[in-house]
């Protein structure tokens, strides 16, 4: 069909291409992370380890199960979109039932699973972001949890984007820090102090361990402050910023999950038990199809894509716009293409004032 | 399965799957250059996830050429303002070779699948239903639809162009 588009000279590959090929590829290889949600990963462990399927369901049976209308049914071996939501626990699940106030949604990120390609593809979503919200005028995307719980949340994504979201997953940041407690605290290095006085943090500069409290307010921190030898300056990049942080911490919380000793099952099983009680899923994912997922992320590299947003000011409040390049954007999420990791890749550079945690 | 069977495995397809690659970029890109550049990322990325997908290989990598190609046109164009890609004369081959990634970008994300597997990669219509999750009906269902599409925005730009250049 479109042989007449082809090099009309044959091509043979060197000897070189096929050893760059090789060295490349053991370079991917080494660097890939499955930076996720953290209480998923633990999962794969579990089913991973000569303790079985039983075990795994027994222990996840503290998941929190929740009917969230609106989700669509993907065909068996297509791929599937989950919507992540990470909230800040502080008030109790959002679907509590009896009167306790909804938690915040603090991070939400879209997974893409595609079976075909083995691509896991993540698109966060700023929780400043600013939408129409059905049946409550335009509001930030963090607020809408609170008005409809996981349904309205839903419906706002899948519309501001124009997807479908088949599955939903929500766990608190006390499920994230309670982890980190379990593992022994996570290291990471801040190249100078850094802080922030409303969330209770203070790290020194370089390689520190933190403990679950400290993971927990670096997760939510909105203020952070690093000391430049003489003055605290204050990150610039707000929400953009806190993203990034976000997903270094879950990439190292999950690779440093991942190189624990799991022979003892009782340690394990007790680890899974805690995270289970934070976790809540949509009915519709079942502990096998769960287990599934996190597997499949863990053994996969993830493509990270980027919504393009503006800043901008509404009605004195400090929101992010959905910029011209988010139908694009989106739609490359979508395909799983455009990896921003490769040589080939079109990244724009990330936030340069963002203040950044290394693993160490 | 050893480290050392698994790498074996994929020397003996070697050939086969940079082939692929390449011409799937080649289509796409019509730069030597550039599309071993693809051929050679393309491949890097097979053998990096080697054990997982050597059971579906060919399409795999098909794919994978493809999109990494779309993303260097993309990177072009922006830098470049829309200038014809591709050699050859820029009204038959160049005009064929940008309606096509234009194409492919526009269509709905089965049919640019179909399409892509399909004339880009040569796979048969049952590797391409194996491969997608459908049948053999939908995918030639795909394909025909993709193929009208691209035939009509051609005729299109073929009476575009001619008029421009006073033609006809």
């Amino acid at each position: 069909m479109f042989d007449h588009l082809d090099d009309p000279e044959p091509f043979y590959p060197s000897r070189q291409m096929a050893e760059q090929v090789r060295r490349r590829g053991r370079a991917l290889r080494r660097r890939r992370t499955a930076g996720m949600g953290a209480v998923v990963a633990l999962t794969v462990l579990v089913a991973g380890s000569a303790a079985g399927v039983a075990l795994v369901d027994r222990r996840l049976d503290g998941i929190q199960r929740v009917e969230v209308a609106g989700l669509s049914t993907p065909d068996s071996g297509a791929a599937i979109t989950i919507l992540m939501v990470g909230t800040d626990g502080l008030r109790g699940p959002s679907t509590s039932a009896d009167g306790t106030p909804p938690a915040r949604t603090d991070t939400l990120l879209l997974a893409r699973f595609d079976p075909s390609t083995d691509a896991v593809s993540l698109l966060p979503v700023p929780r400043d972001l600013w939408v129409e919200v059905d049946g409550h005028g335009p509001n930030r995307i963090n607020q809408v949890q609170a008005l409809g719980g996981p349904k309205l949340l839903v419906d706002t994504v899948a519309g501001t984007l124009g997807i479908s979201i088949d599955h939903y997953v929500e766990t608190n940041l006390e499920g994230a820090a309670a982890m980190g407690d379990s593992i022994g605290g996570l290291p990471l290095a801040f190249e100078t102090p850094v802080r922030d006085q409303a969330a209770g943090l203070h790290l020194p500069g370089g390689c520190s361990t933190l403990d679950g409290q400290e993971l927990m307010a670096l997760a939510r921190s909105r203020r952070l402050q690093a000391f430049d030898g003489a003055r605290w300056m204050p990150d610039s990049s707000s929400d953009l910023g806190r993203i990034e942080r976000q997903q270094v911490v879950l990439a190292a919380l999950v690779a440093r999950v991942g190189s624990l000793d799991v022979s003892d099952p009782v340690a394990l099983a007790s680890l899974l038990e805690q995270v289970s009680g934070h976790l809540i899923v949509d009915s519709g994912l079942d502990n096998r199809a769960l287990v599934g997922l996190a597997r499949q992320w863990a053994g996969s590299s993830t493509v990270s894509h980027r919504l393009p947003v503006a800043d901008r000011q509404i009605g004195g409040a400090s929101v992010l716009v959905l910029e011209d390049g988010a139908a694009e954007a989106v739609s490359r999420f979508v395909d799983g293409s455009a990896d921003r990791t490769g040589p080939l890749a079109t990244s724009d550079p990330s936030s340069p004032s963002a203040v950044v945690p290394t693993p160490c | 399965m050893t480290e050392a069977s698994a790498s074996e495995s994929f020397d003996e397809r070697f050939e086969h799957l940079v082939g692929l690659a390449y011409r799937a970029a080649y289509r796409l890109l019509g730069d030597r250059s550039d599309a071993e550049d693809v051929a050679q990322e393309a491949l890097a990325r097979t053998f990096s996830r080697w054990k997982r997908i050597r059971g579906h290989a060919e399409p795999w990598v098909v794919r994978v050429a493809t999109n990494l190609a779309l993303d260097r046109l993309r990177a072009r164009t922006r830098a470049r303002d829309h200038r014809v890609v591709g050699q050859g004369s820029p009204i038959d081959v160049g005009v064929d070779r940008l309606e096509l990634v234009r194409l492919l970008e526009s269509l709905p994300r089965r049919q640019r699948e179909v399409l892509v597997l399909r004339y880009l990669g040569d796979r048969s219509e049952a590797e391409t239903a194996r491969v997608l999750g459908t049948s053999v009906g939908t995918v030639k269902r795909h394909a025909h639809r993709g193929l009208a599409a691209l035939r009509t925005r051609w005729a299109d730009l073929e009476s575009e162009s001619l008029s421009f250049n006073g033609g006809a």
